[in-house]
């Protein structure tokens, strides 16, 4: 659609008509010896069948007077199909008017015959040198309003703005009043219309065209344009294109243009029905393919900027991940610090109570005749040391990791054998405590031990919340999808007491080493920060929901882990 | 006869407990060695029954010497049972006081305790 675009930089091209070849030749020798591109035609038909094979011209020179197509025809047609080509029309005497009526329709001199060759290349020259002029003018609008497309369409990030811009400026660029601009759905490769003027809502929505389907398709398909003369071209989507498909220099009533990058096809641009009832130029098509590339170009920052957005969320999404990791990591390596340093005084503080045990015994033996209360004082003194021991003992088995043995057990078993073990040990201190177990057997797959740790704990703590009575709710059942495990299927076991409660502060506290709140209860902060890590070491989570005054939950959510067939229960590791 | 029990322990005060606590049984004499480089010899010179030996100390450790006991002919039938401080009570219970092969003892550890092991290992 370049073809007849006016090209500055070459030599300009001529074309002579005259039904005169003597004329003709003279006018071609001297031009040509002028350094012009002369061509020559016979009449105006001849010069339009020239024109649509090779039909770049900055000036015309036409007689008025031939037979077939006449010079006034000739101009007329030169000039609607490229307005930027000059006219100067030769005449003899008798037909001044009509030359007159020339300059009325666009011609930009005329000359009279016979005629001076000076005086008509000073013509020649002056209007060579006003389409200069007049071909910069337009391009430095029609460039500057490109430029302010260009620029509206590039700062546009969000897609449908985008694609709405493209249409509005295909539409005021080319005068039209029907447009639809097309995308490309990758998975199922149909077009299917995203901006739209002048076309019914139910053809908007219910469009899909299948690459290489009709006109659109077939755009889409081969990159590149169609244009042609078809009424109502948008409402048509599966048809043959030859019919309606015209030649390259004609005028068509619709453009339809591929929007596509060097390796990506995003869609076509459409536009037909032009407001006065003209057809498209080859300038507004040259126009058209401009913005095709202007909108290609935007549509693929528009996909890197959605890219980027993505990339930023997944970042932002890892960025979260890494602050509770961190999170988690700092607590274990307290934990594993914790470990460290138990170890590291177990050994520091047993050898010196083997020793005051040594002599506790040494004492006893020596004393036993003595006094009573003598004996009662090394008693105590022996208990204490004892006590001294086992609560170092406690805190390696705390914080040493030990290899786990798993198993897979049912919740309710979990909690039965963990209570018969709590009621036995701790009495009754008016406390009412209650149970409710779903009636499944879901099972969880862990160490059963050390889940019954966690739960003789949670017990403890509950209790020890209720000093003056209460009432202790346990549950299990069983959640298809938990939150807290991603919505995969989950064993909860709940611990539910009406105590007194944990303040906020201390909540966000609760599972760090050492803290308790029952100094004076001889805790030794490690329960909860153990269960923790005992829970997590299952994949699972623990979560302590509390009001003060009123009491808390604590719930141990454990990934469902079904037994598969013929699966031994023992020696799993 | 008495049987001769060898401690060997760089804690000379634990030493000086159990030495008493043994020998107020009238059951044992006791030997006690808190010089772990020390050890070996004294256990050849002495021939004790039983040998009881700390794990950790400077200059040798107590598997250590054990190992150079089991492999002496002079020294290999003697029973060994170590006292550790770091190992716990519980797991030794557990493992019925046997790991890796070796007899354990938890510190702080009770003179009955004491007395019926070596009553089992020399009787």
């Amino acid at each position: 659609m370049n073809e007849t675009e006016v090209r500055s930089n070459e030599k300009p091209r001529i074309l002579v008509v005259d039904d005169e070849p003597a004329i003709r030749d003279s006018l071609r020798m001297f031009l040509e010896q002028k350094d012009f591109a002369c061509f020559t035609a016979e009449n105006g038909e001849a010069a339009l069948s020239l024109l649509s094979q090779d039909n770049f011209i900055n000036l015309l020179i036409t007689d008025l007077k031939m037979p077939k197509v006449g010079g006034l025809d000739l101009l007329k047609e030169v000039k609607r199909h490229n307005p930027f080509v000059e006219v100067i029309v030769l005449t003899g005497y008798p037909t001044v008017e009509t030359a007159v009526q020339a300059l009325k329709i666009g011609a930009y001199d005329y000359i009279t015959k016979p005629f001076n060759l000076f005086e008509l290349l000073s013509i020649v020259e002056r209007c060579l040198e006003r389409q200069r002029k007049n071909i910069n003018k337009v391009a430095i609008s029609e460039l500057a309003s490109m430029f302010e497309v260009s620029r509206s369409i590039a700062n546009s990030i969000d897609k449908g703005e985008l694609l709405n811009k493209v249409l509005q400026a295909a539409l005021e660029i080319t005068g039209a009043t029907c447009g639809s601009l097309l995308l490309l759905d990758e998975q199922s490769q149909t077009l299917s219309i995203k901006a739209a003027r002048g076309l019914p809502e139910e053809v908007i929505k219910n469009t899909r065209i299948p690459l290489g389907e009709g006109i659109s398709g077939k755009v889409a398909l081969e990159r590149r344009s169609i244009c042609g003369n078809i009424k109502n071209f948008l409402y048509l989507r599966s048809h043959s294109e030859n019919g309606y498909e015209s030649k390259k220099d004609s005028e068509p009533t619709f453009v339809s243009i591929a929007i596509a990058s060097q390796d990506k096809l995003f869609g076509v641009l459409n536009v037909s029905d032009k407001a006065d009832g003209e057809r498209f130029t080859a300038r507004e098509q040259t126009l058209l393919g401009i913005l095709a590339d202007e909108a290609a170009i935007a549509l693929e920052n528009a996909s890197l900027y959605e890219q980027l957005q993505r990339k930023i969320y997944d970042l932002n999404v890892t960025i979260d991940k890494l602050n509770q990791a961190q999170a988690q990591l700092i607590q274990s390596e307290k934990l594993a610090a914790l470990g460290r340093f138990s170890a590291g005084i177990a050994h520091e503080v047993k050898n010196p109570l083997a020793i005051v045990l040594g002599g506790v015994e040494y004492l006893e033996a020596r004393l036993s005749a003595a006094e009573e209360n003598i004996v009662i004082a090394l008693q105590k003194m022996k208990e204490a040391t004892l006590r001294a021991n086992a609560i170092i003992l406690n805190l390696l088995r705390f914080a040493r990791p030990s290899n786990s043995v798993l198993e897979y057990v049912t919740c309710h078993d979990l909690v039965t054998e963990a209570l018969a073990l709590f009621q036995y040990r701790v009495p009754n201190r008016n406390i009412r405590i209650e149970t409710e177990f779903a009636d499944d057997n879901a099972t969880v797959y862990v160490d059963r031990n050390q889940i019954q740790q966690v739960l003789f704990n949670l017990f403890s703590n509950a209790t020890d919340a209720m000093p003056n009575g209460g009432s202790l709710l346990i549950r299990t059942f069983f959640d298809p999808r938990h939150s807290a495990l991603g919505d995969k299927p989950a064993c909860v076991m709940e611990v539910t007491d009406t105590g007194e409660g944990i303040s906020p502060e201390n909540l966000s506290k609760l599972f760090e080493p050492f803290f308790t709140t029952k100094r004076d209860r001889r805790g030794t902060g490690l329960g909860l920060s153990m269960a923790k890590m005992i829970i997590e070491n299952h994949n699972g989570k623990i979560l302590i929901e509390s009001e003060l005054g009123k009491g808390t939950r604590v719930s141990v959510v454990l990934p469902l882990k079904e037994r598969k067939e013929n699966e031994k229960n023992s020696n799993d590791y | 006869m008495k049987k001769t029990v060898m401690i060997i322990d760089d804690e000379t005060d634990f030493c000086f407990f159990l030495k008493q606590n043994l020998e107020d049984t009238k059951e044992f004499s006791v030997v006690t060695v808190s010089n772990a480089l020390e050890a070996v010899a004294k256990v050849k010179s002495t021939k004790p029954d039983i040998i009881f030996l700390d794990v950790m100390m400077p200059g040798k450790s107590g598997p250590d010497i054990a190992q150079e006991l089991k492999s002496d002919v002079e020294t290999r039938n003697i029973p060994v049972v170590f006292l550790t401080a770091i190992v716990e009570e519980e797991e030794v219970n557990q493992k019925k006081n046997i790991i890796g092969g070796w007899l354990y003892l938890s510190k702080p550890v009770k003179l009955q305790e004491l007395v019926r092991m070596i009553r089992e290992l020399t009787g």
